[in-house]
């Protein structure tokens, strides 16, 4: 079953080096890459299966003890996230064939191939055990994303890869700190040793690695103060790679934010994580709500919901960690699907302005229907996703008596549905303004159907995470029953 | 057969969608058909004993289902919901012309409502309740909104969407610490509660329910959402969806009977909500508010009777809201026709219309008498029962709950006269009328002769009423309604009730003062604006977009973070150096990073740098690392010659700063300095494992076949590593290709294609 963790992170990369050198022959470079992307995607779903079953998959690559060499890891978390982040990549890749006959598109040549190398380091970032193979993770998605936010050479994007990149490198320089930090401290970057001797060393020397640590994953996770770069930079990008970074970068930072800060017994920083969590919360939204454009306010939305997956963290209950679990499930494919929604508008209107754009309730009813869903669902409104995450999370926190976080996660989630409804009152009602809409080519109205039907698709995605609430609920819990037991981690590791 | 009603519901509602505007006006009639079935079947339960469940479980963890159980209120509220949704429908069909764009959307979203609806009054389980409720909350505001091009209409529906949101979210914590106390999500399981949490829990359940059934202060929605089309405020804003909170109080009042917040609480926002509504219904000019702030008055007696908790109350409560569902909403349609076919619904245009509509006078004249309580009408047993329970009361509950309900009905009285003389008598010349639509009269019809016919088979009524209320009230037992009780106490204070409010309403009726200004609205507007402002400010404030300040941001909050790094310094474990040599080159590197920040040139600057690095590679070199020494030499010239290159297309000198900014960032730098120092110290001082550096040298030669290490540790050891390393490498080379030769759609193909394969 460890051969399953090997192709999952070579495939990709073996795909992306193929569409790098297949020039101009186009259609072999899409089914080289869905190809690619559509298998590593059913081989996440059978590890997700085998772990479920089974128990946690490990695989030391190339055969090295734990103590000396890398190893990978799928856990029921990783596997669990695995699954949906690839599934998410897989729908975009579809969505971003179609949109390449529109004036929105990304260069086909270089989206693809760059895809895969950001699906490999997403790959290695949620299964690795290993701190150092981590920050090559960081570094294969940074890159890869920083050459698909900046490829087609406009002057804005250039500006807005400027902050983008300085950030996340300033955040590698620290992450490189931390590894040294650890390094001297415990003699080991292998996750699994780690939590064995992060606990046992000073109080002093181990809230410092995890407050380190907090400030280098949460400058990835965009949480207050580090987010500033993800507001500047994601609504230049085109559409499909904003959805790719929106749905899945700052939720691997969240992710590994859960894994490190579990690992290694970090319970004390529990309150440091929850003040965090409610101002990111608040400052998020307050952002989304100062927004006039959809891919800005959605921008923002990114911040405000990370606030919420980082409450269940710094509950440190089961419950709590649960939540942030199913929180993460949720998030990814909404926050994607929302982004290709936010092209579609802009495909229908020329504009993603609010001011602009109006009356697609009545000019394109299919395309209000794709945005409803998930809006609602991002504003946590039942029967979708997002309401029972948060039920999950405040229902977590009335346990903890957290009251002030669970207040301000209300609060934010009323402000979450206003700025929703800021998007519908400016784009899907009011009057159509029929002299943005460019003229459609033949080719673009077959992409536009592929657009549409892969949105549609990913729409229906989320509303099966819905359906699935009640198994996800329980894998969950299973995943933040064995995170909040790193014992269960290290023997699994190291046996 | 609760399965099979809500799927008939959700199959008619894709039915009109996939239908479209070409079915036109025959929506409603798809439309109508769920409706008509789920009205036979609840009428078949009414006063039996039989109740239907049905459960599905969805999330079993959290104890979310989808559990229901029609009880003898359900299959009241049912028999309401459906029944005068049926109505509605019917009436819609006559109410839009054929031809309206957007009729299947309308169509669908009202059934959708309607579904919504019926979902929620046979919830058994809190969570249930809780998600038809926020669904009946969404597309409300998608009906109020509808006609959309209208700049107010949209501001309606976002006033009206954030207060029931608002109240559901307190209704979601409320729900939370209610499952929490009571230890179950099942309605019919749960016990009383009480202590602090459930005192919470009634607070939150309350403000909630008064958000839904538009109570003071939060009734500032409704007015507003008389933007809808009429048969949306005939139907969901005054027969239903507002009495979704009456039904969460109903159904709450046993669960926080011993809380002692929850009867004052209730009598307050009812009683305020009478008076207030009232006097905003004598104040208005349009038809169609003067009913909407009517039915803000109506439902705060419905809840002032339901928190007071006695027997009789609840009863009274009960029966109110099935004669106030009738008689509304047959005042609403009335307004609603005349509205089409005058195209006014402002009682200072409106005159003559009893002659020029009898019918439809004939029926506002029933239901308005019915209103206002007075006999042979459903609504004035009803009002009985209410005064009946007032009497039945003692001490400073009696006066205050008496209070309410008898000025409460006096100036109900007095609107209600005022309705009727404004909008049916003759005030000069008689307005013009339009055709007669028969699909708008007929259900009108029903509902006006349904007051009478309640009134009629009073006995029958009490049957259905009476187990309703004892499901909420067990003490209800033992009332009815009564048609003809005699000159009782009650009697009196009734016939009282109805000479004053005449006389004020005729009154009031002859004065046209000018239209009352939308106050509530208005604040609720500029607090959303404020709220909107406000983060603006915040966000211009947080991300300036300045790329330093985001840097110097980071740089102190990771120096902040390293803080507790400062109490776990050992000094005793740590030693100096391990040559003097180490502290010269030290030494070295921090003077050259100091002058490389200090310097003007960009060109000293990139140098200062360089000797930065230079002095690296010598502490490699010292610590016995000659091939480490040697790559971070190469780096650092060859990144000295890239700035080199690069600078010549910048200015020489940084662009000046200022004072106070340049302070900060040589504070900031020395702080993150300072904290990477002590990290490190602190790190190394108690380390809790060593590197396995024996097992590397053994294994490395042994297994990796090599003896120079660092490379096998690359090359096999780490491989993993090294492969993402370099693919980073041919990314970053891809991505430079990528801007030095912009793309042109897919002419410059072959040329990338040949750099690459390089």
């Amino acid at each position: 079953m460890s051969t399953l963790i090997a192709l999952i992170i070579v495939g990709p990369l073996l795909a992306s080096a193929i569409g790098l050198v297949c020039g101009s022959r186009q259609r072999l470079r899409d089914v080289v890459t869905v190809g690619a992307l559509a298998g590593a995607t059913a081989m996440a779903a059978w590890l997700l299966a085998e772990v479920e079953r089974n128990g946690t998959v490990v695989l030391r690559v190339g055969g090295w003890d734990p103590e000396l060499g890398v190893v990978l890891v799928a856990d029921l978390f990783a596997a669990l996230i695995l699954v949906v982040a690839l599934a998410t990549i897989l729908v975009v890749e579809v969505y971003a064939i179609g949109q390449r006959f529109t004036a929105w598109g990304a260069n086909p040549q270089l989206a693809g191939p760059l895809l895969l190398v950001l699906t490999t380091g997403v790959s290695l970032a949620i299964l690795t055990g290993d701190l150092f193979t981590l920050f090559v993770g960081f570094e294969l998605i940074l890159v890869s994303s920083y050459v698909l936010l900046t490829h087609q050479g406009r002057r804005g994007q250039i500006r807005a890869g400027m902050t983008y990149v300085v950030m996340n490198l300033f955040a590698s320089t620290l992450f490189l700190f931390g590894v040294a930090y650890i390094y001297a401290a415990t003699g080991t970057v292998n996750m699994a040793y780690l939590a064995e001797r992060v606990p046992e060393l000073d109080q002093g020397a181990r809230l410092g690695i995890g407050l380190w640590f907090l400030v280098v994953f949460g400058t990835k996770a965009a949480i207050f103060p580090l987010f500033s770069w993800l507001p500047d930079s994601y609504p230049t990008a085109p559409t499909t790679i904003t959805a790719v970074f929106a749905g899945l970068l700052t939720k691997i930072g969240v992710y590994v934010i859960i894994r490190f800060h579990t690992l290694t017994g970090m319970e004390d920083l529990g309150p440091v994580i929850l003040v965090v969590a409610g101002v990111t919360m608040l400052v998020g939204v307050a952002g989304a709500l100062a927004q006039g454009d959809v891919k800005r306010i959605l921008s923002f939305h990114i911040v405000s919901q990370i606030g919420y997956m980082l409450m269940g963290l710094g509950l440190f209950s089961v419950a709590g960690v649960a939540g942030a679990v199913l929180f993460l499930v949720h998030q990814i494919p909404i926050k994607t699907v929302l982004f290709l929604v936010g092209g579609l508008i802009e495909e229908e209107t020329g504009t993603s302005s609010l001011d602009k754009a109006g009356g697609l309730v009545a000019t394109a009813p299919f395309v209000a229907l794709l945005f409803a869903l998930p809006a609602l669902s991002l504003a946590g409104l039942p029967p979708f996703s997002g309401f029972v995450a948060k039920l999950a999370l405040v229902d977590a926190g009335i346990s903890e008596v957290a009251t002030p976080i669970v207040v301000v996660s209300l609060v934010a989630s009323i402000f979450t549905l206003l700025s929703m409804a800021k998007i519908w009152l400016g784009v899907f009602w009011g009057s159509p303004r029929e002299d943005t809409k460019p003229a459609p080519t033949a080719a673009h109205v077959g992409g536009h159907r592929l657009m549409m039907s892969s949105t549609a698709l990913a729409v229906a995605g989320t509303l099966v995470i819905a359906v699935l609430a009640g198994p996800l609920w329980r894998m969950s819990e299973r995943a933040a029953t064995d995170l909040l037991s790193p014992e269960v981690y290290v023997e699994q590791v190291l046996q | 057969m609760i399965w099979a009603l809500l799927c008939a519901h959700a199959v008619a509602c894709i039915a009109i969608v996939a239908l479209g505007d070409r079915a036109g006006r025959g929506v409603f009639g798809v439309a109508a058909v769920p409706a008509a079935i789920t009205t036979v079947w609840a009428a078949t339960l009414l006063g039996g004993d039989e109740a239907p469940t049905a459960q599905r479980q969805w999330v079993e963890g959290l104890d979310l289902s989808f559990t229901f159980a029609v009880g003898p209120l359900g299959a009241l509220m049912t028999v309401i919901v459906s029944g005068i949704g049926f109505c509605v429908f019917v009436y819609s069909a006559g109410y839009f012309s054929a031809g309206t764009p957007g009729i299947a959307r309308f169509g669908a979203t009202l059934l959708a409502f309607s579904t919504a609806m019926v979902g929620l009054v046979w919830a058994d389980s809190i969570w249930t309740l809780f998600i038809f409720w926020e669904l009946t909350s969404i597309t409300s505001f998608l009906l109020v909104g509808h006609k959309s091009t209208s700049a107010a209409n949209r501001a309606a529906a976002r006033r009206a969407l954030l207060i029931t949101v608002s109240g559901g979210l307190a209704l979601l914590a409320g729900f939370v610490l209610v499952a929490d106390s009571a230890g179950t999500a099942r309605l019919s399981e749960m016990g009383a509660v009480d202590g602090t949490t459930a005192t919470v829990a009634a607070v939150l359940v309350m403000c909630a329910a008064a958000t839904k059934s538009a109570q003071v202060p939060f009734h500032v929605w409704l007015p507003g959402a008389m933007a809808a089309p009429t048969p949306v405020s005939a139907y969901l804003h005054s027969a239903t969806m507002v009495k979704a909170g009456v039904l969460l109080v109903a159904l709450a009042s046993p669960v926080f009977a011993d809380v002692s917040a929850w009867t004052p609480l209730g009598v307050a926002f009812g009683g305020v909500s009478v008076m207030w509504g009232a006097i905003g219904a004598l104040r208005q000019h349009d038809a169609k508010l003067i009913l909407a702030w009517g039915t803000i008055s109506q439902l705060g007696l419905i809840i002032t009777l339901l928190s007071v908790g006695s027997g009789k109350a609840t009863f009274a409560a009960i029966s109110i809201v099935t004669a106030h569902a009738i008689f509304k909403a047959a005042l609403f349609m009335v307004v609603g026709e005349i509205d089409i076919r005058t195209g006014t619904r402002d009682i200072r245009e409106l005159s003559g219309l009893h002659r020029t509509m009898p019918l439809t006078f004939a029926v506002a004249a029933v239901s308005a008498a019915s209103m206002a309580g007075v006999p042979p009408l459903l609504g004035f047993p009803a009002k009985e029962a209410a005064v009946e329970a007032v009497l039945g009361l003692s001490g400073a509950e009696q006066w205050s709950v008496g209070v309410i309900v008898i000025a409460g009905s006096v100036l109900t009285v007095a609107y209600t006269t005022r309705f009727l003389l404004g909008v049916f008598a003759t005030n000069g010349e008689a307005t013009e009328v339009a055709a007669q639509r028969t699909a708008m009269t007929a259900p009108l019809a029903v509902l006006g002769a349904l007051s009478l016919v309640g009134f009629i088979f009073l006995d029958q009524v009490t049957k259905i009423v009476k187990p309703a209320a004892t499901q909420v009230n067990k003490k209800s037992d033992v009332y009815k309604l009564i048609q003809w009780p005699g000159l009782t106490d009650a009697f009196m204070i009734s016939a009282g009730i109805v000479a004053v409010g005449l006389v004020v309403g005729v009154v009031v009726a002859r004065r046209s003062g000018s239209t009352p200004r939308p106050l509530g609205a208005r604040a609720v507007d500029s607090l959303i604006d404020a709220v909107l402002i406000g983060a603006t400010r915040l966000t211009g404030r947080v991300q300036h977009g300045s790329l330093p300040v985001y840097v110097a941001t980071m740089a102190a909050t990771a120096a902040l973070a390293a803080t507790p790094f400062l109490w776990a310094i050992d000094t005793d474990a740590l030693y100096k150096w391990d040559s003097p040599a180490q502290a010269v080159l030290a030494g070295l590197a921090v003077a050259t990073a100091i002058t490389a920040a200090r310097v003007g040139s960009r060109l000293g600057a990139a140098v200062g740098l360089g000797g930065v690095g230079l002095a690296v590679s010598g502490l490699f070199v010292a610590h016995g690392a000659p091939d480490l020494a040697l790559t971070q030499l190469l780096v650092e010239t060859v990144v000295v010659v890239g700035f080199v290159i690069g600078l010549g297309h910048l200015a020489r000198q940084f662009p000046p700063v200022g004072d106070l900014w340049r302070t900060v960032r040589i504070v900031v730098s020395a702080m993150a300095g300072i904290a990477v120092a002590v990290a490190l110290a602190a790190s190394a001082s108690n380390p809790t494992g060593q590197p396995p550096l024996e097992a590397i040298a053994q294994e490395g030669v042994e297994d990796g076949g090599g003896n120079n290490l660092v490379n096998v540790i690359l090359t096999d050891i780490r491989a993993l590593d090294t492969l993402g390393e370099v693919v980073v490498l041919l990314v970053v080379a891809v991505g430079i290709l990528a801007l030095v030769r912009p793309q042109k759609a897919d002419s410059a193909a072959p040329a990338l294609d040949a750099e690459v394969t390089l």
